[in-house]
């Protein structure tokens, strides 16, 4: 090959790389430019937090697609020929580049060769490809003065006052955040009408959270580090549950019963009804005051009764707890050591069960921290009940003010017992906060999307809304109408006859349907928008099987009477609930329900603040003893 | 002497015979250049030229003048609707001797000559037009039975009036598929009118000299067939020759549109032998992508069938191929 031809070749092949590097470098930059355009007015509308990465990807994008269209080679014959066209050479380079690569040449193709070598001094590869500037070059400049202008201006958005810029805001769904700002807004209202400290405190701490949340001005660390500093706070200085607490004062309520002094006291701890209990203590302070005990052996078992109380202590109830936690334990490692080496197809569950187990193993842990608060807080009870049996060797007036001293103890007692409950579910609210907030961390742009749809229509359903018909089984309809799918309406069902409880007040009462009634089926077939308004009958088989249904009731009304000082609604289904629905064979089927709504929690796609009403609504329901 | 100063030597004699050639005969022809040098370039490529045009523009003129400038046997045959094949290729007679023996004897008709004319082909009817076929296309007439070879350079200068006048009978596809190229003859101008009146009604006629020898051609033709052709021009060819088909896929919408049948291999044949004749006209070793586009349209011309849209159209096959040309990259290949 000609050398001269050659080397003017690859000038042009080189010339033809670098002008299409430029051309792409700035048509890309265009491309770019606007999608940074968007990027920055997304961010200035508050759709987008943080420009950087978008930003590096604009930068990136015409970078990498100049290196790739320089990269890309140009055929020799291809610069050969733009020589012969810019030059009119009569493919002289074109024809020399072929020949070159010719095995056998003819004595023309040689004479062509030396030709076309003494002609390579007459072109100009900068002639025939001459770099120019890229025509994509002014409306790039458009662009990037349009990015650059929009970056001065200031845009009107929603909550964004005194956000911190620095901050990657949490974009947190707003019916889902309302759900906790309701619920909060309310205890603190709640608190106020009753200062209790720890939970007036909590409460406030929570809503400043919330508050914060819905107004973008702390990041998701920020918020996780509050959280944590919540229920690291609150869960030491918690007091005993409920149902612990009153375990411990039925126990000293049995042995109070053994006296014919504190019999009555004793039977209000079993109810267990605190401020009664109060009550009788302070009638039998004001007795002993009155030195009215008829006798010293009253008097002696009396005191007898309030040994053997003050020596009751909720120590099997710390051994369960602990023995309980052990087991979670072992389990939990047992499941953290199989996890590691399987990689199948049950990898899924398995990691839902373990985190179940270390839910429940946190939760046992707040238990023994629980148990630990209300030994304490018997223990001043049980002191001030053994000070009580001491005085009663001693002067009625002692023993009159050792027994006021417990009933003010027990007044403390019933007053803080439920601000701690309230602390409880507070704090569990907080805890499903911070799991939601948590999972968020690992979520896409896509996912958050994807969530904040179904959100959407999972609040939308819980308002009432209708949801979309979906092809449904054919109903049962009738009597056994199955839960499910479809939207409409079974008829009137043939069943046995039945009670209904009216509760509550007037015509505001609220109506129960007891098992057995005559109710509209909800049925399954598809094409009617209308809401089934009767009971689902269908069973879910992992609840075991179904309850028979063959009682024979009648239908009572019960009529409410207006009356100011009446119960409240919510109060009289506490009320209810209080009451109980004792039996072996609802606590059997109320544990396998909370199990499989503790199952559908972990499965299903529930907002952490709804959980809490779930909860809320299985503590109502709880089997009391 | 190395091979490629030989080479250097022979095109530059080529150029040199065929300069001189030219100016020979631009003594007796004015104008039409590209006339001149189509039907030169049949001669060196060893094919057959086609030359249409109204009468009166000096087509037998010109090869006439051509033939006596290359010491070749002239011979001119005028076709009209009576000629039979018998009249151009020659019939057995019964001839007798002085004994009185009588033999059948082959008289050659004016067929067995270097450069026939035939002039105002489309004249003949179709019989005696295809009496020319085999001579054309294998330099030998066969006659009886008995076959006689033409003696080489055999070439065949055809004239014919524009189609459209009467007492025409058209050329056969298989018979103008035998022409190297096909010459539009066009109008001369003022200046070249002046030209011509000075010189043909003055009391000298111009005169011209041998100036090239029947050997000398020959040896010309063997250089033509030494030029060499670049790959990526002979892709250019192929190219051009598929975008004058309908049913190709890289054909033009003209082309599909107007043309029945697209031009024959021979049709490539024709481009690149002509584009080697003018990159050697041109003093170049290789024939290039501009040589073979200035060949394209005389040599695809008229192997190019129109449809009847086209014909009803006006098309043109010159411009089916201007709309080929203009769509067909030289850099393509």
């Amino acid at each position: 090959m000609a050398t001269g031809i050659d080397r003017q070749v690859a000038r042009v092949a080189a010339r033809v790389r670098a002008r299409r590097a430029l051309e792409t470098f700035a048509r890309l930059a265009v491309l770019a430019l606007a999608f940074a355009l968007v990027a920055v007015l997304l961010q200035k509308l508050g759709r987008i937090s943080g420009l950087g990465g978008w930003l590096v990807v604009a930068g990136v994008v015409p970078v990498v697609g100049a290196v790739i269209a320089a990269a890309r080679p140009v055929a020799r014959t291809l610069a050969a020929k733009i020589l012969d066209l810019k030059f009119e050479t009569h493919d002289r380079a074109t024809s020399a580049v072929d020949f070159e690569g010719t095995a056998e040449r003819t004595e023309f193709m040689e004479a062509h060769l030396r030709d076309a070598e003494a002609r390579a001094k007459e072109v100009d590869p900068a002639a025939a490809v001459p770099i120019r500037t890229p025509r994509d070059v002014v409306p790039a400049l458009v662009m990037a003065s349009l990015v650059v202008g929009l970056t001065f201006v200031a845009f009107p958005r929603e909550r964004t006052a005194g956000r911190d810029s620095r901050l990657t805001p949490i974009e947190v769904h707003t019916e889902e955040l309302e759900a906790y700002r309701e619920y909060v807004r309310d205890l603190v209202a709640r608190a106020e009408e009753q200062p209790s400290g720890p939970l007036q405190e909590a409460a406030e701490a929570a809503n400043r959270l919330l508050e914060d949340l819905a107004a973008r001005q702390i990041d998701r660390q920020e918020a996780l580090r509050r959280l944590g500093e919540l229920q690291d706070r609150f869960l030491r200085g918690r007091e005993p549950s409920a149902e612990d607490l009153q375990k411990a004062l039925r126990a000293m309520g049995d042995e109070l019963r053994r006296s014919n002094l504190t019999k009555e006291m004793g039977q209000k701890l079993q109810e267990p009804n605190l401020d009664e209990a109060r009550a009788e203590a302070q009638k039998l302070a004001q007795a002993l005051r009155d030195k009215r005990p008829e006798s010293r052996e009253a008097l002696e078992k009396a005191r007898e009764a309030l040994e053997r109380a003050a020596r009751e202590t909720p120590e099997d109830t710390r051994e369960r707890i602990e023995e309980l936690r052990r087991q979670m334990e072992e389990e939990r490692e047992s499941l953290l050591k199989k996890k590691q080496p399987e990689k199948n197809g049950n990898e899924d569950a398995e990691e839902r069960l373990l985190k179940r187990r270390q839910r429940e193993l946190e939760r046992l842990e707040r238990e023994q921290q629980m148990n630990e608060n209300l030994r304490r807080q018997l223990e001043r009870l049980r002191r001030q009940m053994d000070d009580a049996a001491e005085t009663m060797n001693r002067s009625p007036e002692e023993s009159a003010e050792a027994m006021e001293a417990m009933a003010e103890a027990l007044n403390q007692l019933a007053n803080d017992g439920e601000a701690q409950e309230q602390l409880a579910r507070l704090l569990e609210r907080m805890s499903d906060l911070g799991e939601m907030l948590r999972r968020q961390r690992g979520q896409g742009q896509g996912q958050k999307q994807k969530r904040a749809g179904q959100l959407g229509k999972f609040f939308k359903l819980a308002k009432g809304g209708m949801p979309v018909v979906a092809p449904g089984r054919q109903g049962h309809l009738g009597e056994n109408g199955e839960q499910g799918d479809g939207q409409q309406r079974g008829p009137e069902g043939a069943g046995e006859q039945g009670q209904v409880l009216q509760l509550g007040e007037g015509n505001d009462g609220l109506m129960m349907p007891m098992p057995g009634m005559g109710m509209p089926g909800q049925g399954q077939s598809q094409g009617s928008e209308q809401m089934g308004q009767g009971i689902g009958t269908a069973h879910d088989p992992r609840m075991g099987d179904p309850t028979a249904m063959r009682s024979q009731r009648e239908t009572v009304q019960v009529q409410g009477t207006p009356n100011e000082d009446g119960a409240s609604r919510s109060q009289v289904i506490m009320g209810a609930a209080d009451q109980g629905f004792a039996s072996g064979g609802y606590r059997r089927v109320y544990t396998e329900y909370r199990r499989v709504m503790e199952e559908d929690m972990d499965l299903q796609d529930i907002p952490p603040g709804v959980r809490g009403h779930l909860r809320d609504y299985m503590d109502l329901i709880r089997p009391q003893e | 002497m190395t091979a490629p100063a030989h080479a250097e030597a022979r095109v530059s004699a080529f150029g040199t015979d065929a300069k001189r050639l030219t100016t020979e005969i631009a003594k007796v022809i004015v104008g039409n250049r590209e006339i001149v040098e189509g039907v030169f370039t049949c001669l060196l490529a060893g094919g057959h030229a086609l030359l249409e045009g109204v009468p009166g523009l000096g087509k037998t003129m010109l090869v006439r003048t051509m033939a006596r400038t290359m010491d070749l046997h002239f011979s001119r045959v005028q076709f009209t609707p009576d000629l039979m094949p018998a009249d151009i290729l020659g019939t057995t007679v019964v001839s007798e001797d002085a004994h009185g023996k009588k033999t059948f004897e082959f008289r050659r008709g004016p067929l067995f000559a270097h450069m026939v004319l035939a002039d105002e082909i489309n004249r003949a009817t179709p019989k005696t037009q295809s009496a020319l076929l085999e001579a054309m296309q294998e330099q030998s007439v066969t006659v009886a039975k008995e076959t006689y070879p033409l003696e080489p350079p055999f070439v065949v200068l055809a004239t014919q009036n524009p189609i459209e006048m009467e007492g025409t009978y058209p050329l056969p596809e298989a018979q103008l598929d035998r022409f190297l190229l096909k010459l539009h003859v066009r109008f001369p101008d003022s200046q070249e009118l002046h030209a011509i009146l000075d010189r043909t009604t003055g009391a000298a006629e111009p005169d011209v000299e041998k100036v090239l020898s029947r050997e000398r051609l020959l040896e010309m033709r063997g250089v033509v067939r030494e030029v060499a052709v670049a790959r990526p021009v002979q892709e250019y060819v192929v190219q051009i020759l598929q975008g004058t088909h309908p049913d190709t896929a890289s054909a033009p919408e003209p082309t599909k549109k107007f043309v029945r049948f697209g031009a024959s291999p021979r049709g490539a044949q024709a481009v690149l032998l002509a584009a080697k004749v003018r990159a050697l006209l041109g003093g170049r070793f290789a024939a290039s992508s501009a040589d073979v586009r200035e060949c394209v349209k005389p040599a695809l011309r008229h192997r190019i069938i129109l449809n009847f849209e086209g014909e009803a159209e006006g098309v043109t096959t010159d411009q089916v191929i201007d709309d080929v040309l203009a769509r067909v990259s030289e850099a393509k290949g």
